[in-house]
């Protein structure tokens, strides 16, 4: 009897649903937060290598430019016998395994696989298009919609996602990278050859806006003039092996230049372009892969698109992730009610299957973030692609 | 010995379920939440307190991500972990300074409970006692298990019972005869 009742009154406790939201958002705010900790770390060590590695780079072209002989003297029997490349290759080293303390290994194991998208509150992938077309139908017909919720992407270079609250800001830009402080020319220098100082160095034909090494060449984009060229360093001296005019390219008035990875013998150069003709969401991001393996010729290699304009992009193990956003009224106001795959981002011209498709559920947005990745080494595309509707990238990790 | 570890030789052997172990953050709260969240009200008598807690139990699974033979030993490990959680909740000197437990076991008895006869007096026992009472009564777990899941020997809880059912007789003033 008092068993039967205490069971009774118990069985009517429950537990708050919404707790297991505050749960997941708790959860993905901590390892946000120890992630960052730990990317912050990883920058510092590699502004360290780096600061290494122009050093010896420094030291390495000064003994090309001084006399032979000087140099000679200069440069140690041993160094004598390394190249520049092996050289910085040295300078690069990073003592990370050493570093690597419990916090980070504990780091580690809270990322997660892009399963975990699931762990937004609330959010699902649609099981068919016709169940997509009908969460933005909602969302259109509510007068408080959103172009974004307020949940939170982060990404992380792993391809693992999570999905909390909250402002972050996107993250610097690779250290690897070295960037002119203004991109775009202005009108002292509107015809793109000069730097922002506008005065034109003797002997400086045009001043890259992106500048990449892999310590025997420099691969250099100058944005304004869509131009991609190498120039090769060896031996202390500085010869253009190639360019390419990107400017020749089929609707290249469209586009516009924003990123370049180098991995391997391949040069990744990210453009957004904007044509509504050819997407029905007016922006696209492509990505042309460039076969560099013969520093004097460059070709290309291949060439991928994906719906939306160029966000953010992520060179990591061997994975180049390119996120893209898009709003997707103009989907929604174009698609066939009856067959609303109209409504899906297209990835290399194909629509994304409703399971690469995450709804994030607790809010009203209508905004899409693509994010897929490329296979840097095999230069294709792999199955990692997916949209999120109605989260705001903040954070793309390293 | 660890909390996982606490659990897992005893049930490992007791149960060798072959039901799936869910591990799915929602697949876990849906089965675990309530179990969790009532063990924590029963021990703290607050609402937000066993909020609090069911929160803590649950962030440290996803932490952790301790990997379990069957689905009792999984129960076990989240009841384990309540009763840690609580039990620093109950010890935190400054929750023992500012919180009256009279006012919060009101604020609990207010939400959630219509016929609160019999909880009002499980409720008022002393922590053990309802601790194991609960486990007992609600739960179905054994004297042996209880004592496993709150580390203590098994004369330890056979004399909490005992006690607790002595309190409740005289609490209840002979309502209940199975008590």
């Amino acid at each position: 009897m008092f068993e039967e009742r205490y069971r009774k009154a118990m069985e009517r406790v429950r537990v708050a649903p919404s707790l297991l939201d505050q749960i997941k958002e708790q959860d993905a705010e901590r390892t946000y937060r120890l992630w960052e900790q730990k990317r912050k770390k990883r920058v510092r060590i590699l502004a360290w290598s780096a600061t290494g590695a122009t050093a010896v780079a420094g030291f390495v072209l000064l003994l090309a430019v001084l006399p032979n002989g000087l140099g000679q003297k200069l440069a140690a029997p041993e160094a004598d016998a390394l190249s520049a490349q092996e050289l910085v290759a040295e300078a690069e080293w990073e003592p990370e395994e050493e570093c690597i303390t419990e916090a980070e290994e504990d780091t580690d194991m809270e990322l997660r696989h892009p399963s975990a998208l699931g762990v937004s509150a609330g959010s699902y992938a649609p099981k068919d298009y016709r169940e997509l077309y009908d969460e933005l139908a909602s969302r259109y017909s509510d007068g408080d919609r959103e172009d974004a919720s307020d949940r939170t992407l982060f990404l992380n270079g792993d391809g693992e996602f999570l999905v909390g609250a909250g402002e972050k800001e996107i993250s610097a830009d690779a250290p690897q990278r070295i960037e002119s402080d203004v991109p775009e020319p202005d009108a002292e220098t509107a015809d793109g050859k000069n730097g922002p100082h506008g005065n034109q160095s003797i002997g400086v034909e045009i001043e890259a806006d992106l500048v990449l090494t892999d310590g025997s060449c420099f691969y250099c984009m100058k944005r304004s003039s869509k131009t991609i060229w190498i120039v090769s360093g060896a031996d202390g001296v500085f010869l253009e092996t190639d360019r390419m005019e990107l400017s020749e390219r089929d609707g290249s008035q469209n586009e516009a230049l924003e990123e370049m990875f180098l991995y391997g013998d391949t040069l990744y150069v990210l453009l957004s372009r904007s044509d509504e003709k050819a997407s029905v969401c007016g922006s696209s991001t492509v990505v042309l892969a460039l076969d560099v393996s013969d520093r004097t010729e460059l070709r290309e290699r291949a060439v991928f698109y994906q719906d939306g304009t160029y966000a953010a992009s992520r060179m990591e193990d061997g994975q180049l992730w390119v996120v893209s956003g898009m709003r997707s009224d103009r989907m929604f106001e174009l698609c066939d009610p009856e067959d609303p795959v109209g409504l899906s981002p297209n990835v290399d011209g194909s629509p994304l299957l409703p399971e690469q498709i995450l709804i994030c559920g607790t809010g009203r947005g209508t905004y899409y973030t693509v994010v897929t990745s490329i296979d840097a080494e095999h230069c294709v595309r792999t199955d990692s692609k997916y949209a999120i509707l109605g989260a705001k990238l903040r954070f793309l990790g390293e | 010995m660890s909390e996982e570890q606490a659990t897992t030789v005893e049930q490992a052997i007791q149960y060798q379920a072959a039901e799936p172990v869910a591990t799915n953050a929602d697949a876990l709260f849906e089965e675990y939440g309530d179990t969790v969240y009532r063990l924590a009200l029963v021990r703290t008598r607050s609402v937000s307190d066993a909020e609090d807690v069911v929160q803590e139990v649950f962030l440290r699974y996803l932490r952790r991500r301790p990997e379990f033979e069957s689905r009792e030993h999984q129960k076990a490990w989240f009841l384990t972990v309540t009763v840690n959680c609580t039990k620093n909740l109950l010890t935190n000197a400054f929750r023992r300074r500012s919180v009256s437990l009279d006012a919060a076991f009101d604020a609990a008895e207010e939400d959630v409970y219509s016929d609160s006869t019999v909880l009002d007096a499980v409720l008022r026992l002393p922590e053990k006692y309802r601790t194991a009472t609960h486990l007992y009564y609600f739960e179905s777990y054994s004297v042996r298990e209880i004592a496993s899941l709150m580390r203590a020997s098994e004369s330890a809880v056979k004399s909490w019972l005992h006690r607790a059912r002595a309190l409740l007789k005289e609490e209840l003033r002979g309502e209940f005869s199975d008590v």
